[in-house]
This record gives structure tokens, sequence and C-alpha cells, in this order.
């Protein structure tokens, strides 16, 4: 089974996947940045509709969508809960107040809410588009072209050549203790943390074994032994990469234009 | 260690055991029994009711000394007692290999095994996390970036990968680097070793690695944006139970198991590293 099976990566022939991990890095810094820029929604949701294009570019399934909107919902409810409901956010007119729970919302705490639950999914979102659109292989050769020493990019990309094969193991022997009469489901909470001590034994004991293979033959093939690297697939930056980085940092100034010269995008909170 | 000695350990083992148990079972059911209810958590009220000021003061010292360990070992230093001294981890093919493995393993187990459901609709314990101080104890350090790097796997295939995992990143190394350095014997044949492992691995462990990542979310708050309330009052006593739970109730017991095995193929971190007095 391949590595981007359980990985994240939808393997399609679109513009944004054949752009450079390195130009994509640099849109989520942007999109990061931007986020943090705008706390109006008003002008946020915007960096948000921008990414829903990108993911539609790529032709991300409806599944990954739904991922997407999701994740959002959680984060949304989650600051929708908590932000308003600060002293410094009740004030000015009450839009409307919970039934039972007398919660009061203010528009200014609903505008901050709202702000930040983009600012917290906006990023997220980025880093999905991106892993659904690199090949994991590259994107650690990109980050490694950033400046990540080489063996922490190795173990990186061993790990997620060995995630589908973990995946594989760890449901075989599921499988194989449910069919011995394992109830993983079933008991109390302390008998079903317990039910875990049949999988997880097999499982390292695999890993061990796996682990001493694993490092024999990258030690026959002289892991190590060379400084200088190379790789079967050079990433290359070309032209598209670098139209694309340069309309992100050309959004990117139009973002700070707004915020700072027009000094719009933000919402007033006296802390 | 003289068998005086040893049973001296016995009574604290299992005083610590217990309690430590008792709290992170106590923790579990009060959340499926609040949470039930629709009224909030009462952990959750009780570590608010402290007030951010003093999480904020608390989880800086957390954080900062979490942060020295993580950059020192990274670096090649350690302290012996209370003596910095230099360590060398040859990262070879084999401590490549630890890393990669267990950091394989641990993201895979996040995932596959997902959370045991206590509420309908609503996952929540996830298993794999017992694995993380077991990888500390038996790898070291190696298995220490294992567990931090499957967990930032673990977040980007659930497509919460962002800023914060940074912070989840060096949390989760530590809630290996806590056993594999402070305890003192690591293969769990003796009182010591488990009353080490439940105060270590379980319960300061998992407390530090909750504080470490909720500081982080706190004061990264204008580049990340989570309420303080849902930091303090909801996610951070919610890492420290889930974290307590599976490793207080089946880690040790997956470290006694494993322990012969690791030692037998060689793995074992003492019988890697070198140290420069």
């Amino acid at each position: 089974m391949s590595a981007e099976a359980y990985g994240l990566y939808l393997p399609k022939d679109t513009i944004i996947h054949r752009l450079d991990p390195r130009a994509k890095i640099l849109w989520f810094i942007v999109v990061l940045a931007s986020s943090i820029a705008f706390s109006d929604p008003r002008y946020s949701i915007w960096i948000y509709a921008s990414l829903i294009i990108v993911g539609l570019v790529a032709r991300l399934t409806p599944k990954r969508f739904l991922l997407v909107f999701a994740n959002s919902a959680i984060f949304i409810a989650a600051c929708m809960v908590f932000w308003p409901r600060r002293p410094q956010l009740q004030v000015g007119p009450v839009i409307f107040e919970l039934p039972i729970l007398h919660w009061k919302y203010t528009e200014i705490g609903l505008l901050y809410a709202l702000g930040k639950a983009i600012l917290i999914v906006n990023p997220i979102t980025a880093m999905l588009i991106i892993f659904s659109t690199t090949f994991p292989r590259d994107f650690v050769q990109g980050i490694m072209r950033l400046g990540l020493p080489y063996k922490a990019g190795y173990i990186l990309m061993i790990a997620l050549r060995f995630l589908p094969v973990t995946v594989r193991e760890t449901k075989e022997i599921i499988e194989a203790q449910m069919s011995r009469g394992l109830e993983i489901e079933r008991g109390n909470i302390i008998k079903r943390i317990r039910n875990y001590i049949p999988i997880f034994v097999p499982l390292l004991v695999r890993m061990v074994k796996e682990t001493v293979q694993l490092g024999m033959s990258m030690e026959s093939r002289c892991f190590g032994a060379k400084k200088q690297r190379t790789f079967l697939h050079e990433l290359r930056f070309t032209t598209i990469d670098y139209i694309w980085s340069a309309g992100c940092l050309l959004a990117f100034a139009v973002v700070l234009f707004i915020r700072f010269y027009l000094k719009m995008g933000y919402v007033a909170v006296a802390w | 260690m003289s068998v005086k000695g040893e049973k001296a350990w016995v009574v604290p083992a299992a005083i610590v055991a217990v309690i430590v148990i008792a709290i992170s079972v106590y923790g579990a059911y009060t959340f499926y029994v609040d949470s039930a209810a629709g009224r909030p958590w009462r952990w959750g009220t009780w570590f608010w009711s402290l007030g951010r000021s003093f999480w904020l003061a608390v989880g800086g010292i957390f954080w900062i000394l979490g942060t020295i360990f993580f950059f020192m070992e990274l670096g090649g230093y350690t302290f012996k007692g209370l003596k910095l001294i230099r360590q060398r981890i040859k990262w070879d093919s084999i401590d490549i290999a630890i890393a990669a493995l267990c950091a394989a393993v641990y993201g895979g187990g996040l995932t596959v095994t997902g959370g045991l459901t206590i509420i309908p609709g609503f996952t929540w314990i996830r298993p794999a996390n017992m694995l993380s101080p077991i990888f500390g104890m038996l790898f070291g350090i190696p298995g220490a970036i294992g567990t931090a790097v499957g967990n930032f796997i673990a977040d980007s295939l659930a497509g919460y990968l962002g800023i914060g995992s940074i912070g989840g990143f060096v949390g989760n190394f530590l809630l290996a680097y806590i056993p594999y350095k402070f305890m003192k014997d690591h293969s769990m044949r003796s009182a010591r070793a488990w009353f080490d492992y439940y105060l270590w691995a379980v319960l300061i462990g998992s407390v530090w690695c909750a504080i470490y990542i909720s500081w982080w979310l706190d004061v990264l708050h204008p580049v990340i944006g989570l309420p303080y309330e849902f930091i303090w009052g909801f996610f951070c006593p919610f890492v420290v139970v889930n974290n307590a739970i599976v490793t207080a109730i089946v880690g040790g017991v997956l470290a006694y198991i494993l322990y012969p095995i690791v030692k037998q193929w060689g793995l074992y971190w003492a019988d890697r590293i070198e140290f420069e007095e």
C-alpha cells in the first residue's frame, strides 16, 4: 500500500499540486500573517474564501472539504462560547441572549469571537491544503532545503513511509485479537484501556524488530557516510513558483496597506 | 539496592499509584458525569478559578524549563545530578530508525486507535498516548524525538496542524523525556521503579506536557486565537486527564513487558549513549 493511502495527500495533476513545497510554505506564512493582521472577520473571511478557492483549484474531494468545514465549525463553536462572555466584550447593545444559560452576545463580542475563530481556522486550512497537495517526500525535501537538518528530515520521511505499514499492522493485530475474543469497547473505562495491552505489545515487538532491520539496511547502504546529500527527485523552483510567490507577497502588501495605512480590518477592544 | 531498601519503596509506590490512578479516573468520571448533565466540567472550573495570572506564572516556569531541556538535549548536553555534562548520541542508522519508527507507531497508533468513546458522539481518550513515556524510558532521546514527530504526524492527519502544533511537538517530547531523565530504573522490576514511574511519567509528565502546550497557546493568543477560558478551563485539565489515565493504567505494564525485549535487541538507550564527564 502506498504511503499516501493513509496520509492526507491526494494525487492529482493541478497547478497547486505542481507548485514547489517552498512556494506553498510561503503561502502558508502569508495566510497566517494576514489572518493575524485582520482581527475583523468581515475582512479575514476573504482570506478563508481564498483558501476555499485554492482548495477548489486543487480539486480537493468533498470528503476533504467536509474535514475543513468540520474543523472550522469546532473552532467557531469554541470561540462563540468563550470569547463573547468576557466582560471587556460585553459593551454595547445586546444582539441576542441564549435562553437557558442567559449568555449575552453584543455586536463587538460576536465580531471579536468570529475574528478569533477565523484566525484559528485559516492557517490550519492552509496547512491541510498543503498536505493534501504535496507528496510527503517532496514536502520533507522542501523543508530540508529551507534549513531542516538532513537527519531530522530523514526521520520524518521514514516515519511517513512507515505510517501505512504501522496502521495496517495495528489493524491486523486488533482484528486478530478480536477474533480471539478481545472486546475493545466493552467494560468500564479502566477495562477498556487495559484492553489495549494485547494490541500494543505485539505492535511494539514488531516495531523493535523492524527498527533493527531498518537500521541494518540503512547501514549497508552507508547511511550518513557523506555530508552532501542528493535526491532522486530534485525539487526545482520554476517560473510558476516565482509567479505564485510574487502573488502571495503582493497580496500581503495589500493586506498591510489596508490594515496599517487605511487603518481598517480590526476590532478595537480595550483590554 | 538492598532487599531492605527495596522493601522501603513498596508502600510509597503503592500509595502514589493508588493516588494517581484515583485522580485520573476521578477526572474522567467527573468529565463524563458533568458532560452528561450538561454543566461545565468541575475540573475545568477549578483550573480556571485559579486565574490566568496564576497559570501564566506557573506555566512560564514549566515552559522555560521544558524548552531549556529540549534544546539542551538536542544540542548534545544533559545533566547528571546538578552537573551539566556532554552526551554523545550517535544519530547513526539505528538511532534514526528508532526515532522514525517511534514516530510512525505513535502517529499511526493515535490515528488508528482514535479515541475511546465514553460519551456517544464524543471521542475522547487517546489510548496511544500510553506509548510516549515508554518510548522515552526505553529509547531515550531518539524515542522522545519520535514521540514529538509522531504527534506532529497525528496533528497533520487530523487536519489540525498549525502554530499550536509547535507547542504540541515539544510538549510530547517532554512527555517521553521526563520519565527517561528522572526515573532511576527503567526496568520496572523494583518498587522504586514503580514509584518513580507514577510520580514522573504519569503525574509530573502529564501535568508538564499539558501546561507546556497550554502556556504556548495562551501566550501565542494573538497568533493562534484560542479563548483563555478554553485553554485553561478545558484544554489543560483535559490533556492532563487524557495522558494520566492511559499511562497510569497500562503504561507501566507495557514497559515491564517490553524492557527485556528492547534490552536484548541492544536498543536500550543506556547501551547506546556515551557521556563525557
